[in-house]
């Protein structure tokens, strides 16, 4: 048979449902995000936002030397790097938007990042839709799992931020899309090295996705093997290469990222594993889960149809093995990854609620997307009017969790957000970049932040270079405050108001050596005697 | 995607670039061609140009010995013409003289910033893998009798090979955040009980940053 090429309108009237999801989608995504595109990190973690952000704004002013990602901290530790040199994973996104600022400027590096992460996000939710609706032709169950995703307040608080889990998540959608589609009628071998590279990148940008990269591959390793005649030679050599390449990359970047570590002496992103304390890791796992992540990860709703998603997917296992076979292997494949995920970065998991976006989300979506294409291969559920009635409910359910999305991203974005934003430490640095320029600090003046525990956080919010003293105490000598400035040659210390109080016994030692420029509400000052060499 | 992660071209002023230079003939690439044209075209218009430079390896110290031999208050039996990797000087140690000259100075004189990382480097000749030979690096604080601001460290030569010509050598040096501008740095070459005379040339200290 031979597929005619459709010129772009007439893809638009052929494909009428796919249109609309990703219309609805884009829409939806740009009422939730659009306001929310110039404001700088917020919320939970704005600590990981910082450093991606700054990876950007580096490359941005540094010269976009990809392979030399810089953050705006060169402290000596903790959280070291020399020049703010740092391995990281594959840093697409910080690229891509340090590139959308030579258009739109340098001010809206931001923006294009939200923006770029966002539309990503709704990429993955079409692909979602794509995964369902092909199998079920039922609009609104097509719209769940994105739906499901638009609900969880984790997923939606990272998806528009410079995080790059929601990004690689998407994109792992999508590699599963095509694999799938290889197994479907028209079994197009093109498929899979596409799905093979597409996962790929998924795993370099996120190295957790290499458990889903290896769960695709290992089970068309498999085909391959219980059935000798699925490829031909050339396509078995096709599949190694592009597999070989795939991992080959993931590992050359990996090893990249070692040396770039070693060399700079940098240690801001966590590149190596955390492996679980067995009885300790799983206790804290638990308490965190029940008195924090519960309802971050997903809503309560979300967990009552996963809940009726995996009675469906268990009642219906012997149909999903007849009807859905890949599907399902790659479902036990995910969860098994995520049992390899939970013994690799177990103890992290308690601390990060983003660590599952990458690592447990996937199994959450496949089980949906299996429940739901058993349900619609039920043949109660094939006759006109039954079909209609299941995605009519499933476009209303799919709507009341889209619509629930804006109170919950509104409340991760906000300050009162308990219990969790009692620990927010970032509230004093907002408006930092324009404190300091209408005290007429130079963009170019390094700086030493003092009251804060993020290496970027605050650099990122006064847009300067620099240190953050992590482990500065407001009894330390102000000596030692200008040595540590003179042996970087640090001119300006930032410190929030409540800090600079702390210095009022000691305030004629601390005028010697600086000169307030600013004192509310927050504290600029600058060093007295740059020249003089105190290390 | 690959000629964008190089982005040398970027502050090359507006004309050809790469991307319109290479030969695209189907009509996808003509319309990747395009895409390439028109942002390509439009960048070098924002007169981008970095803040700040790039991390390298700034020279601190450089050696050949070749201007020292009238300098010295007497000419040094570490000092010869034997051999040498560049020019006619080098230095070298024996049972005899298990110390060469030293180099002296305090870090301060040296650097203006506290530096993190610093490479010894230089160009050795060793006969043998007997010939356990030492370059070392040492920097202390007079009164710092807790040694936190220490820093020493060996070039061990007979671990690069071949032996018997000249060979580089290197080590990285990781100074603690406590050194001092006032610390002592010494740079010298120890025999260290090596049975054959070892030389060495073109000592060079670089700091990263």
């Amino acid at each position: 048979m031979r597929f005619v090429r459709l010129l772009p309108y007439q893809r638009l009237v052929r494909y009428p449902y796919h249109v609309a999801a990703a219309i609805l989608f884009a829409l939806m995504a740009a009422m939730l995000y659009s306001p929310y595109l110039h404001t700088m990190p917020e919320g939970i973690h704005v600590w990981p936002q910082a450093d991606r952000l700054s990876l950007a704004i580096n490359f941005y002013d540094g010269g976009f030397n990809f392979w030399y990602p810089r953050t705006s901290s060169f402290s000596p530790g903790p959280f070291s790097s020399i020049g703010g040199v740092n391995g990281v994973e594959f840093p697409i996104q910080p690229y891509l938007a340090a590139l959308c600022g030579l258009v739109v400027g340098r001010d809206n590096i931001l923006p294009s990042f939200r923006l770029l992460d966002a539309a990503m996000a709704v990429v993955g939710f079409w692909y979602l839709f794509r995964l369902v609706f092909e199998r079920t032709s039922s609009f609104g169950a097509g719209l769940l799992p994105g739906a499901m995703l638009l609900a969880s307040p984790t997923f939606i608080a990272y998806a528009g931020s410079t995080i790059p889990d929601p990004f690689s998540l998407s994109l792992t959608f999508i590699g599963f899309y095509y694999w799938l589609r290889y197994f479907g009628p028209r079994q197009r071998f093109g498929d899979l090295p596409l799905a093979l590279g597409i996962l790929s990148l998924a795993a370099l940008i996120k190295t957790t996705c290499v458990l889903h990269l290896l769960a695709v591959a290992g089970i068309t390793l498999l085909y391959a093997y219980f059935e000798p005649l699925r490829f031909t030679t050339r396509q078995r050599l096709l599949l190694l290469a592009a597999l070989g390449a795939g991992l080959g990359v993931v590992l050359v970047f990996y090893l990249h990222n070692q040396w770039l570590n070693s060399t700079y002496r940098a240690e801001q992103f966590l590149a190596a594993p955390m492996p679980v304390v067995p009885i300790e890791t799983w206790h804290t796992l638990n308490m965190r889960f029940f008195d924090l992540w519960r309802y971050e990860y997903l809503s309560r709703t979300d967990y009552g149809i996963l809940g009726i998603c995996v009675l469906v997917s268990l009642g219906l296992v012997r149909r999903s093995w007849r009807q859905f076979r890949q599907l399902l292997l790659l479902l036990l494949a995910t969860l098994g990854g995520g049992y390899l995920f939970y013994q690799v970065l177990g103890p992290q998991i308690s601390i990060h609620d983003y660590y599952i976006i990458c690592s447990y989300l996937p199994s959450v979506l496949l089980v949906v997307v299996l429940a739901l294409a058993l349900l619609g291969s039920l043949p109660m559920l094939q006759a006109k009017w039954p079909h209609h009635l299941f995605s009519a409910s499933l476009v209303v359910l799919s709507g009341y969790l889209a619509h629930s999305s804006f109170a919950k991203l509104a409340g991760r974005m906000s300050d009162y957000y308990p219990p969790a934003s009692v620990g927010y430490t970032h509230r004093w640095m907002r408006g930092g970049a324009n404190y300091l320029r209408q005290a007429g600090v130079p963009a170019q003046a390094r700086v030493i932040l003092l009251g804060d525990y993020g290496p970027n956080t605050g650099l990122v919010y006064f847009d300067r270079r620099g240190e953050t003293w992590l482990n500065w105490v407001p009894d330390m000598p102000i000596a030692a405050l200008e040595e540590r400035m003179s042996a970087d040659s640090l001119q300006y210390v930032i410190m929030p108001a409540e800090v600079y109080a702390q210095f009022a016994p000691r305030r004629a030692e601390l005028l010697e050596a600086f000169v307030p420029v600013l004192e509310q509400p927050v504290a600029v000052l600058r060093r007295r005697h740059p020249e003089r060499r105190a290390w | 995607m690959l000629n964008l992660l190089s982005l040398s071209w970027l502050s090359r002023p507006a004309g050809p670039t790469p991307l319109a230079t290479t030969k695209r003939g189907t009509r996808t690439r003509s319309r990747q061609l395009l895409v390439g044209l028109a942002i390509s075209t439009g960048l070098p218009g924002c007169h981008y140009q970095a803040a700040y430079p790039e991390v390298r390896e700034h020279r601190v110290l450089f050696n050949d010995f070749e201007q020292l031999d009238g300098w010295l208050p007497e000419p040094s039996s570490t000092l010869t013409t034997e051999r040498a990797h560049s020019g006619r000087y080098s230095v070298m140690v024996d049972a005899a003289h298990p110390f060469s000259i030293t180099y002296h100075a305090k870090l301060g004189e040296l650097v203006s910033l506290r530096p993190r990382r610093m490479r010894l480097s230089a160009w050795i000749w060793v006969e043998s893998s007997s010939d356990d030979a030492k370059l070392v690096f040492s920097a202390t604080l007079p009164n710092d009798s807790q040694g936190k601001s220490k820093a020493y460290a060996q070039v061990f030569l007979v671990d690069n090979w071949p032996y018997r010509r000249w060979t580089h050598v290197s080590r990285d040096i990781d100074l603690p955040p406590e050194v001092s501008s006032q610390a002592d740095l010494s740079i010298f070459l120890w025999n260290d009980g090596a049975p054959d005379r070892v030389f060495a040339d073109d000592w060079e200290l670089t700091d990263l940053h």
